[in-house]
Order: C-alpha cells, then structure tokens, then sequence
C-alpha cells in the first residue's frame, strides 16, 4: 500500500517536472511574442454593431465633412448634417428612448480635439433630451492633434444604449504632435490665459506630487533605515520593550512629520483658495434640444415586406407609396446605416436628376452605391393621387462588407432606412421605412 | 542604511545574522513594495477608477467619498499588517506611494502615451499626506481605535485639501461655445473619451442644500464616517493574514526527511500566533 502510495507520488513529481518545464518554455515564448511587430488597428467597430440596430434606430443623412482628407495638426475638420429618429412605434425595444443624448465623435482616442459642438445650433458642451420621430441637425469641429491616418465618425450617445454611429471620413493628418495647440481666457475676468489646454497647470501639479512624494520617502527613510524586516518581527514575537520597537525620536519625528503635512496641508488648500477668487462645481445637467420643423411632406408610404438574397447580396424593399401631394415624384435613394443606394441620376432625369447628383456629391465613395433600382422596371414618377406598390432592389456587396448581411442571423429581422423622392422641381421628400426581413438562399 | 540598532542587539544577533537580515531588507521591501502597489492599483482603479481618471469626474460628492472607501480598504489592511508584524507605522505611506506611483505610470505610458490623452486631464489625484497623517497617529496613539476614530475619520478631508491646490485651477469659470462651465469640464469637452459621453460622469448634480450646500463638507463628513468602519474592517482582516499558516510539505520524503501521512496533511498555525486585535 505504502509503495503505491509512493509510486504515485513519484509519478506526479514526474508530472510536476514536466508541467513546469512546459510552463517555463510557454512563459518564454509568451514573453518573446511581446516582442512582435504589432500593426495599428485601424477601425473602432462601427461595423459590429447589430444591423438591426444599425438600420432601425438613428439615421444619419445629408452629412459632409469639410476640411478632411490630407491635413496637418492644427487644421479643422467640420462634420455637419442631419440626424433621424424614428417614431416611438419602430424605435428598436431593446434601446431606451433617447431622453439623454450626447454628439461626439468615433475615431481612435484624443487624437482629435473637439472645438464645437451643436445639435440643432444648441451648443452641446452637456448633454441633451432628445425625441424620437424628430429630425436635428448637428455640427461638430475637430482640431487634428496627432499625426497618423483616423477614420472620423460623427456619433451620438444615449443613455442607456450607448453609442449609435454615424458614417466616416478619412483624414490623413500630418506633421508633429503639439504643433498646435487648444487656447483661451478662464477666470471671472478671464484673467488667466491658457496657451495649452493640454498642459494646463501641469507645473502645481508636478509641484504637489512632488513634495508629496518627498514627504513620503522621508517618513519611509526614518524606519526602513535601520534592521527593518526579521528583526523587528522576532522582536515583535519575542515581546521585546516596547520603546525600542517605537522609541522617542520615532515618535519626535513623527510628531514633526505630521505637523509639516498638517501645515502644507492646509497651507496648500488655502493659498489655492485666495489665488482663484471664483471656483465653480463642475458643470452638468440636461440642455433642452429642439427639432428641426417637420417637413411638408404629402406622401404616405408603407414598407410592406424586405427580403435579403444570400447569394446576389441583394436587399428588396416593398414599398405601398401614395402620394397625396400636387405634383409627381420619382423614388431617387435608399439610405440605411449611412449607406446611400442611389439611382442613376440621369434615370431621374432634370431637376430631379440634378438634385440627387448633388446630395450626394462629396459623400465618402465607400458609403455610396449608385445600383438602386425598380425590380419591375417602372421608374415612373408616381403621379399625384396614384398609389403604387415599389419594390427597390439593392444589390451590392456593401452589404457584406458593411456587416449588414447578418441580418440573416440576426434576432431582428428587420430592416430600415430613410428613402428619398424627388419632384420634377427638385424639391426632395424624405420617408421612414421598416418591414420585418425575409432570406432568400437562391 | 544602518546593519546594527537597539532592536537586533536586545535579540543578540550576531553580526552575520545582522548583515543577512539586512541583505533580506533590500531584496523583499523593493519587492514589497511595488508589488503592492501593483495590487493596490488594480483595486482602486477597479472601484474609484474614472474619478481618479479624469479631471471632470473630480467633483465635490462622489469622488471624496468613493475614493476614501477605496483607498482605506487596501491601505488601512497593510497598515494593519505592518503594525502587527513588524511594529512599523508605515503601512499607509507605503500603499500611498505604490499606488500614486503606479498610477503616474499608467497615466503617462497608458493615458497619454497609447491614447494620447493629455496630462492636464488624466493627472491622478495623490493620497500621500492622508496616508503619513493616518500613520502619524497610529504611532503616537498606538492604538488602532484612535487611529480609526482621529485619523481614518480625516481621511477625506486631508485627501481634498492636499489636493485642491492642483484641482482649484481647473474649477475656475471658462465660457465654450457661450456657456459657462469650469475648465475641467471643458477639458472633458475638448479631449472626448470615446466610450464615456459627458452624461456618463456619476458627479454631483443635484441634492439636499441643506447645511448651507457645504457639499465638500457633508461628503468628507460621511467619507469619514464610512472610513472609520471600513478601516476597523479591515484591520481586523489583515489579522488573519498576519497569522502564519502552513501545511507540512508533501515532498519531504523527496528531501530526506519524512512521509507525511494523513494527519500531517491539514493545515495548522505557525508558532507565534499573534492577536487578532491590536498587538500589545
């Protein structure tokens, strides 16, 4: 019985050797892997989030970006446009409705400063209520600080859903980081000059981690200067006099310790309190955001159903459209996810035609796809007091590699979007659609 | 750095005995410390993290109180420790310094060297001169009611006032885009964290005014208070952690010595089993 004991015991000592020999090389190579290459991941996820949700909740339309592409630090980038939300009866139930939203920016970290920031020209310093079935424009200025390639997303955040994101622009910033930099005047009389928000009052602060950190050694020296460890725990066990284990110039130096950081304590706080005359509470609570005017729009128009064909990676879209206005309307765009399936401008024809070709003009090319068209071929204008049924096609592998294919695997099938139609003077109406999402494999 | 004191020659020690338990000083206490600075880092940035990030979540209500429930779990259990083992009113300083430490560390290498924030908005907020006030009165009272009563009681307060000379100019009014706020809101503003949008900010936003809407007062007053529970908690912890334990080892056969059987192999207290309360 002994010996088997033993034989095990052997053997798993055996196994221990090999296990840590194992673990030894597994820790080698995971150090060494620390040492490779590493490249810089470009995106920040826009593509992740569910296409249900990216289709049906905020919209993003009619959105440019001025100044972006090739830049230095110090240059500005302006992301202006407008934002949709569908009414409460096709908000998404797994998101909150919009009651606090806040405009900002996707892109990797602080490599961008924000300047400005406005939903419907309400600055947008705090965040804001915000309604749903309401149109808001927004503007957003971004000052480039560090050199690289940035992908710039304008975003909003609502509480209790996180962030919706918006479409992107490239910039290629180049040139140094702190070539520019954040400036103004604070203070009640604007006394105080900021040349640097960036390294704004770094000298108090350097200032007070440093004494402080030197008050900490010294504290620290005085004990640890003498046998520290082993001999006092031995003394400690052994039940050695007390006064030797804290003695009376310990207790003279900490006496006086705790004096000087009593004295710059307080000294600090007080100086500090008589140099800025005025201190504010950080500032935060709901700005109040009013929508855009509803637009005058006679048309009445129904998504009836949306099937997603697989193998053409092709998304139709029936529509039942009666237009209820006095004058004739051609369906000219598709927009969902900010992606933009336009048709051929020319198919429109005119004012129509060149209203669409300027809506789109500046838009990012890999967001716009001029494949929309009429699967019966009617491209028409829908007459006033006609209703049709429309069944949009758009095919194109946009939908691949946007991540809006996975729909197919989605818990919601549904798709969503924004289509725009145009009168024969130009004159643009925009429509809210959703209709649940059928696959087709073939 | 002394070999020789009152204490090692009240033990007798010899002089190899002296230069070896020297030697041991300066390899563990390095090693001590960083490692429990690493630790205490991870724990206060898990609990009291985005206030000690960012200069707009530094306000006058939660960031006082959060801070020093989290500070005086981690500090005033190696106060403990250090009190009861070795006699040294220390323990504070020690976690203090590791923590701010390595928070100047992350901060630098992780805030503004990888996602290049500035400095000015994630500076870390320093806990050095609560940590040698509570430890000063630990040594002169020596006693750990004292300590909880007069100087985890103050925790807060000393941590506002040693630190309000580096948070005062970023509370002085700046207009942005027309609207009044402090300049730590506008650093906030300017330098946007992509996953935290400004409502995010768990700050003080609204509350009773009552007691004269002294709100630095009422959150160092009940910071306080909660200090002192958490603080005996604590200490009270650290006590078990103080009493050695150990088990026979299994592979004593392996070493010339004996098989253990079944009753060698439980757990058992070491000799010198210490108090859990205060050490006399």
């Amino acid at each position: 019985m002994m010996k088997d004991i033993r034989n095990t015991v052997q053997a798993s000592a055996m196994s221990v050797g090999h296990q840590s020999r194992f673990a030894l090389l597994m820790m080698a190579a995971i150090t060494l892997m620390t040492f490779l290459p590493a490249d810089m991941a470009w995106g920040h996820g826009e593509r992740m989030h569910s296409p249900a949700l990216r289709m049906r909740s905020i919209q993003f339309y009619d959105v440019t970006w001025t100044g972006a592409g090739d830049m230095k630090v110090g240059d500005q980038v302006t992301m202006e446009g407008k934002i949709y939300f569908p009414g409460k009866e096709y908000w998404p139930n797994t998101m909150k409705a919009p009651d606090v939203g806040y405009l900002q920016t996707s892109g990797p970290a602080a490599v961008f400063a924000k300047v400005e920031s406005y939903i419907s020209e309400t600055p947008m310093v705090q965040s804001g209520g915000l309604k749903l079935g309401s149109t808001y424009s927004f503007k957003v200025v971004m000052q480039a600080r560090v050199p690289g390639k940035w992908h710039m997303h304008p975003t909003v955040q609502l509480t209790g859903s996180g962030p919706i994101v918006g479409p992107g622009e490239w910039t290629n910033v180049t040139g140094a980081m702190g070539d520019a930099s954040i400036s103004g005047e604070a203070g009640r009389d604007k006394e105080v000059i900021i040349d640097d928000l960036g390294t704004y009052s770094l000298d108090v602060i350097f200032g007070w981690h440093t004494v402080w950190f030197v008050m900490g050694f010294i504290w620290l020296l005085w004990w640890v200067k003498r046998p520290t460890l082993l001999p006092r725990y031995r003394a400690v066990q052994e039940g050695v006099d007390k006064d030797l284990l804290i003695t009376k110039a310990d207790k003279r130096v900490g006496i006086t310790v705790l004096l000087v950081t009593v004295v710059l304590v307080i000294g600090g706080a007080l100086n500090a309190d008589s140099t800025h005359n005025t201190v504010l509470p950080l500032q935060t609570g709901n700005v109040p955001l009013e929508p855009l005017p509803l637009e005058n729009s006679q048309l009445v128009v129904k998504g009836l159903k949306s099937i997603y064909n697989v193998p053409k990676r092709a998304m139709s879209l029936e529509m039942r459209v009666t237009n209820n206005g006095d004058q004739p309307v051609t369906v000219g765009e598709f927009a969902t996810a900010g992606i933009r399936f336009v048709m051929d401008p020319a198919t429109l024809g005119g004012a129509a035609g060149d209203a669409l070709a300027k809506s789109i003009d500046g838009y990012p090319k890999e967001y716009i796809r001029d494949v929309l068209t009429v699967e019966d071929g009617n491209t028409s204008a829908i007459l006033p007091g006609e209703t049709r049924v429309v069944n949009l096609v758009a095919a194109d592998a946009v939908w691949e590699i946007q991540n809006l294919s996975e729909i197919v695997l989605s818990p919601v099938r549904r798709a969503g979007g924004l289509v725009f139609f145009f009168a024969e003077d130009g004159t643009r109406y925009r429509q809210y659609i959703d209709a649940a999402t059928d696959v087709a494999y073939n | 750095m002394a070999y020789s004191d009152a204490i090692t020659q009240e033990l007798n020690m010899s002089k190899t005995e002296e230069q070896t338990y020297r030697l041991f000083d300066m390899i563990v206490i390095p090693i001590v410390v960083i490692v429990l600075g690493a630790a205490f880092h991870l724990h206060y940035m898990l609990t009291a993290g985005d206030w000690d990030f960012w200069v707009d979540w530094k306000d006058r209500l939660y960031w006082p109180l959060i801070s020093s429930v989290s500070f005086v779990i981690f500090a005033g259990a190696v106060q403990g420790l250090l009190w009861k083992l070795i006699r040294m009113p220390i323990g504070m300083t020690v976690a203090a310094i590791g923590l701010v430490a390595m928070e100047w560390a992350s901060r630098y290498v992780n805030f503004y060297m990888w996602a290049y924030f500035p400095l000015s908005e994630v500076w870390p907020a320093t806990w050095i001169a609560a940590a040698i006030f509570v430890d000063c009165i630990l040594m002169i009272t020596g006693s750990f009611l004292m300590t909880a009563l007069f100087g985890a009681f103050f925790l807060p307060t000393i941590f506002v006032l040693s630190n309000y000379p580096m948070l005062a100019p970023f509370r002085i009014p700046v207009e942005v885009m027309g609207t009044e706020v402090t300049v730590a809101d506008w650093v906030g503003f300017t330098f946007q964290r992509g996953g935290s949008p400004e409502y995010l900010r768990i700050i003080e936003s609204a509350g009773m005014r009552v007691l004269g809407a002294e709100t630095w007062f009422i959150s160092c007053l009940f910071g306080g208070f909660l200090s002192i529970f958490i603080y005996m908690m604590w200490w009270g912890i650290s006590g078990v952690a103080a009493r050695p334990y150990s088990r026979v080892n299994p592979f004593a056969a392996y070493m010339g010595g004996d098989e253990p059987d079944d009753k060698d192999d439980k757990i058992t207290v070491d000799a010198y089993p210490l108090p859990i309360g205060n050490a006399k």
